[in-house]
């Protein structure tokens, strides 16, 4: 299997296969850089702007990673997998939900704020957008670990579970965020296969400290 | 409050609760479908309208299935609070 492209985003930058594809012109809070980030897409996706953070980050790196991929015309919906990581599940969107129930005399539980109190939605939001079907997984660690990520991704392929994953990591606490995304493919899907890095734990962790 | 003065308040507080970007308090048409075209309200949406009534209006609605009559436009909407407010 190879890494066909990765996607990075972290501390106000976006790059893409080593080359910034977007970067905020001043440090800015995380909601106004995804929200700018989105924009300069020119994508037109109002459900966008209802979701959590986490999902937010995580689409955004999405949108870049698949562009002119032509994913979803190339492989089966069913076969398109996305396995994820991150550390903190999604514990901006947990506060945000317990203050809506903290006090009982104003208990007011937002549906839309709630829904987002899954870290695994962030899959969803991405499959929803694009229609893919197949095996999703979401695995919480204290950091990124490449060699689970590699173990478990080589596995879904060897079962002829999936034909191509979308595997990585979106986290964010704060002002600390952080998404890693890579497309990996099959050779035999691919004419030009030796643009490509090897899918393994080695070259995932030296992307993946690429900042 | 009257009834042209509760739609007004009725989409700004939508576009609010429901984090409508781009989507002005005069691009909801009054007597347009909520649901289903135009705004692309989903389920989700509908429970935030709900929280809405009772947050806002103190309306408490106990059959999210009454949400397909009263939440049909920003219109019936109103008339169900000023209904329901002075039945309370």
């Amino acid at each position: 299997m190879l890494i066909t492209r990765s996607v990075h985003i972290t501390k106000g930058k976006i790059v893409c296969d080593d080359k910034t594809v977007f970067e905020a012109l001043e440090p800015l809070p995380f909601t106004e850089f995804i929200k700018s980030a989105f924009k300069s897409l020119d994508t037109a996706y109002p459900k966008f702007y209802k979701m959590d953070k986490l999902s937010k980050l995580a689409f955004v790196a999405s949108e870049i990673l698949l562009k002119d991929k032509e994913i979803p015309q190339k492989y089966k919906p069913e076969t398109i997998g996305l396995i994820f990581q991150n550390a903190n599940s999604t514990i901006e969107t947990d506060i945000e939900h317990q203050l809506t129930i903290a006090d009982r005399k104003n208990y007011f539980p937002g549906p839309a704020i709630f829904v987002y109190t899954l870290p695994n939605i962030m899959l969803g939001e991405i499959c929803i957008r694009n229609k893919f079907q197949g095996e999703n997984a979401l695995f919480i660690f204290d950091k990124f670990k490449p060699e689970q990520l590699f173990a478990h991704v080589s596995l879904l392929f060897q079962k002829n579970k999936i034909d191509v994953c979308i595997a990585g990591w979106a986290d964010i606490v704060g002002e600390n965020y952080e998404s890693f995304m890579m497309l990996i493919e099959p050779e035999s899907m691919l004419a030009n296969s030796k643009d490509f890095t090897t899918f393994d734990p080695s070259n995932i962790n030296i992307l993946f400290s690429k900042k | 409050m009257e009834e042209n003065e509760l739609i007004d308040k009725l989409r700004k507080e939508i576009i609010q609760q429901l984090n409508l970007e781009d989507v002005k308090p005069e691009d909801i048409d009054p007597d347009s479908a909520l649901f289903g075209e135009g705004l692309g309200l989903d389920s989700i949406d509908a429970l935030e309208i709900i929280v809405l009534l009772e947050k806002n209006y103190g309306i408490k609605i106990e059959d999210p299935k009454q949400g397909k009559t009263i939440f049909a436009s920003i219109r019936i909407l109103a008339k169900y609070i000023l209904a329901n407010q002075k039945a309370q």
